[in-house]
This record gives C-alpha cells, structure tokens and sequence, in this order.
C-alpha cells in the first residue's frame, strides 16, 4: 500500500519553480531518504504533505486519501520540520504535555516513556531553553511520536546530534520501521547516514525528483562500474562496441568507464588483450552514494 | 477548545512577559495614588475614593491600557514565531480557528486578571491613603466603570494580533500601538473623541461625559459600535489570514 504517492506536485513562488512535478511513492513501513542540495525543495514537498504550504499544481495522496480533510489524517502523521521549536520557559516534560493534550493522548505514562526512549529521563524538568541543540533534537523527534503515528515526516532530524547520537537514532528509527512497520519518510545531508538507514532514497535536483534508488539494488549493481585504462582508447572503445555490445561507458582522459555487464571484466579484459592492447588497469570500481549524488546535482547523470 | 485554552494557559508558566504586565498594572493605581497624596499635602483636599478609581481607570484606559495590554497580546502571537512553533502547532490536528479563538480567550482572561489587579490595587492604595467614601456602593460603581472598560478593550486588541500576524515581531505591534495612543491623545481633546474606537473604553469606563460635560459629536456608544465592528473585522481578517496565509 502506498501510504505517500504525489501526482504532478509542483509549488511555486511568482515565477520560481521550487517543486517541478514531483511523482514519487512511499510504501507502506519504508524508509524513503530524501536527499538534495539547500534550496532542492526537500522542505516545500515536506510542508506540502503535511498541509502547511498549499501546491500550486498536482495532488497528494496520503494514506490512499486525498488530503481534504487535513485534520483526519494529521493524527497519524508524526512530524519534525527543519529546527525543531519549543517553549523555552517550559520544561520537556510540559513541552510534551501540550502535544499530549493537543493530540488527546490520554495515556498517562505516555510522556515518561518517550523520555526514556529519546534517553531523556533524567532531563524531565530541565527548562528547554537550558537544553543543548543536540537534546533538543531528541526531544523533537520523541515529540514525533506522541500519536503513535504510521507515518514519520522528518527534515534533517539528525543536525546538532553527535555521533552517538546520530547512530542511537539511526537505529531507533530502523527499529520503529521494522518493529512497529511505521513508514518514515527522512530528509538529510548526511549522505552516509540516509545510506545505512533508508530503503529508498529519492534525489532531488532543483526541485526536480532526478532519480530514486533503491538502496539494496544500488548496493548490488547500480553503484558498480569498471574502469579500464588502455595504450589506445579509440581502438579500445571501437572494440567495446563493435565486439561486445558495451554502449554504457564514458571515456575520461585516457581512461575508459563501463556501467554495464559488470561481471564480465574478465570477458573485457581478454577480447582488448586478443585485439592488441595493452591493458594496464581493469577492475570492478565502487560508486558510492556521495559520487552518485555529486554526478547527479552536478548534471552529470540526470 | 478547554484543552487549547487549557495549554495556552500552561504556555505562561513561568513567563516574565506575565509577571511585567502585572506590575504595569500596578503602576497605574500606584502613580495615582502618589499625585492624589501630593496634592492632598499641598492643596489641603481630601481624596474622595471614587474620584480616585475613576482617575485610575482613566489612566489606564487612556494612557497604560494600550500599551500594555497590547504588548501582552502582541506576545502570546508572537512568541509562537520566535519559538518556531507554528508550523508545529499547524501539523497538529487542530482547526486554526479553534487555535486563535483560544489565544483571544487567554487574552480575555489576562486582561481581566490585569483589570482586576489595578482595581485590586486602587482599593489598597484608598485605604492606605484614608481616601473618603470607602463604602460598598462605591466599591461597586468603581468595579462596574473597570470592567466596562475592560470588556471594550477586548475587541480593540483584535486589530493589534492582526497587524502582529502580518509583520511578525514586536516592532509593528507597538508602532501600531504608539500611533493609537499618539491619534488617541489627540481626539481626547476633541470634539471627534466618539468618533475613535479607541477612546471607548475612556468614555466608557470613566464618567467624564457626564461630569465634564464635554462637547462632542455622537456620543459613547458610537465609539462602542465602532470597536465592536473593528473587533469583529479585524477577527474575520485574522481568520482569513491564517487560513490563506502560509505563515510557517
């Protein structure tokens, strides 16, 4: 089931495009990255699924409902958009207590359990405007959860948090997607992090979805390619085409890249050396998810 | 709608902007008191306990009244942006309306916790200062000229959350407060004082129309109906704003 699909969502502001027909889908206990540079539209789609920022063209699907009645399906939707606010005045505990309210959660223990998830317990009664931004993400991120939602819209929950704590939410929110099969939908720029966490990720370019990978299939065959270096690279290409059908390539200085047939280097490697050349490099290379993103907002692939 | 007023409630917990609002109401009964005790000392007339609460409430309807209740007001909107915490609060299940209805609804009680504070005040600083005719009947007209104007001043903070909304941030407010005030000095002296909305809650809870039997065109309650109607437009506009307006 799709739990997030958008048609055709386009926002813009007088004559900027900041989403450009924007078609993606998010199933049902995945974890779809969204990644793009500043200014990539990342938060504009983000505040359009969640009803703050109306489209200017296209439709939201949320749930498999349109969003009309925003109120019905904002109570399973748990949200964190860019910097998490709060009342400074107040402590974590009453900060939590507002949305508990709000929400009409009636749990009573329900705010001293998400202390305890977010490692905050002790920081109860602490006033907010005392807390560290690290903490105050955590808390953002427990506030996310207070309706026990299905869906997790997060922006950059991740910025001000150390490592450990980069890696204790990570792998919190991998367990709230396998465990309780909540779908999350999570934005950052921390390449490495959307890699370990996200099942999907989708890259978007000026406001444009460029690409979207799945990271599993990225890890087994998108992200491979072979590098070959070569004593003459026109020849070398001539064969690659004429003699193995190999069309997918790029040629860089004196070097030649293939992205397709990756497992036959060995293939490669004797028909150049029967044809007279001089191979001096030829390996299986790793694209990882940086270079991939770097080539894609850099026009390169997309 | 209890549970909204109820967390608007709790959002001033421990807020100095409360705490400075009370003490502001304070200063007016206090600033009397302290000229009606000179002018005892120096004129050798006794203050008559009435006339002091009504010079209060004059005070405060035409000089601390605005600026006071409108930096309380201008605060309980704006601090939702300088806390960044619209965008949550609109993520929220509630309706927008609901949220604004409650926000006027604290500031309704904060007015009257505010009102009741000066009066409370004035009643104090009478007896301290042996004014005369400290007795039920007037400590019962006194209140009826308070709340009267408390209860006009509400639909004349509306204006001030719209211009808060729309600018976001205290200079606007204010500046729109200082000008009211500033135009409000000015009609005072006028005949044209019922034709301002803001000078309502003078006509309305002192009784100066009678006593001083100023020359002016209409009389209080058009002042009355015209902030009631500014009251109500500027409500439908607030409501209209955040419904159109993305304002996260």
């Amino acid at each position: 089931m799709d739990i997030i699909s958008t048609n055709g969502l386009t926002k813009k502001y007088k004559n900027q495009v900041v989403v450009d027909n924007l078609n993606l889908t998010v199933k049902k206990g995945e974890i779809y990255g969204f990644l793009g540079n500043n200014g990539a539209g990342k938060t504009t789609t983000m505040k359009m699924l969640l009803g703050l920022t109306k489209p200017t063209s296209g439709s939201i699907n949320l749930f498999g409902e349109e969003i009309k009645r925003k109120n019905k399906l904002l109570k399973r939707i748990g949200s964190l958009i860019e910097y998490p606010g709060f009342y400074g005045n107040l402590t974590a505990y009453e900060n939590l207590k507002i949305f508990t309210d709000l929400y009409g959660v009636s749990k009573p223990k329900k705010i001293d359990e998400l202390l305890e998830i977010g490692g905050l317990s002790q920081y109860r009664n602490k006033l907010v405007r005392k807390f560290s931004m690290g903490m105050k993400q955590r808390l953002g991120i427990i506030r996310t959860l207070i309706n026990d939602p299905e869906l997790l819209i997060l922006d950059e929950p991740i910025n001000g948090l150390d490592p450990n704590g980069i890696k204790e939410i990570r792998e919190f929110l991998v367990s709230l997607s396998t465990e309780k099969k909540l779908t999350i939908m999570i934005s950052s720029h921390i390449l490495s992090e959307i890699e370990q966490m996200a099942d999907k990720i989708g890259i978007l370019h000026k406001g444009a979805l460029c690409d979207e990978i799945n990271v599993k299939e990225f890890k087994n065959n998108v992200n491979k390619f072979i590098e070959i270096k070569v004593n003459n690279v026109f020849e070398a290409v001539r064969i690659l085409e004429e003699k193995l059908n190999i069309y997918s390539y790029e040629v860089r200085k004196d070097e030649i890249i293939i992205f397709e047939r990756i497992n036959d280097s060995h293939i490669i490697n004797k028909t150049l050396i029967e044809k007279g050349l001089k191979v001096t490099k030829l390996y299986v290379n790793t694209l990882c998810l940086e270079s991939y993103f770097t080539d894609i907002t850099k026009g390169r692939v997309c | 709608m209890i549970v909204l007023i109820k967390t608007e409630l709790l959002k001033l917990k421990r807020s100095y902007m409360f705490l400075m609002c009370i003490i502001g109401s304070i200063c007016a009964p206090f600033l009397n008191w302290f000229v009606f005790i000179n002018n005892e000392n120096s004129e050798g007339i006794k203050t008559q306990f009435l006339d002091y609460m009504i010079q209060t409430n004059l005070f405060i309807s035409m000089i601390i009244g605005i600026l006071l209740y409108g930096l309380f007001t201008t605060y309980i909107f704006e601090r939702e942006f300088t806390d960044n915490m619209y965008k949550h609060l609109f993520t929220v299940p509630i309706s927008k309306s609901n949220l604004l209805i409650s926000k006027i609804v604290v500031i309704m009680i904060a007015l009257l916790i505010l009102t009741i504070t000066s009066y409370c005040f004035g009643i104090i600083f009478s007896l301290l200062g042996g004014f005369l005719n400290i007795n039920m009947v007037n400590i019962m007209n006194s209140l009826i000229f308070y709340l009267k104007s408390y209860l006009i001043f509400i639909p004349l903070m509306i204006p001030i959350i719209l211009v808060t909304l729309i600018f976001r941030g205290f200079v606007a407010p204010i500046a729109f407060s200082i000008i009211v005030e500033i135009i409000l000095f000015i009609v005072c002296q006028s005949k044209y004082i019922a034709l301002y909305p803001y000078s309502a809650p003078i006509l309305l809870g002192t009784n100066i129309e009678k006593d001083f039997n100023i020359l002016m065109i209409g009389n209080s309650s058009y002042n009355m109906i015209s902030a009631v109607v500014i009251g109500i437009l500027s409500f439908i506009a607030c409501l209209i704003y955040l419904n159109k307006k993305e304002i996260v």
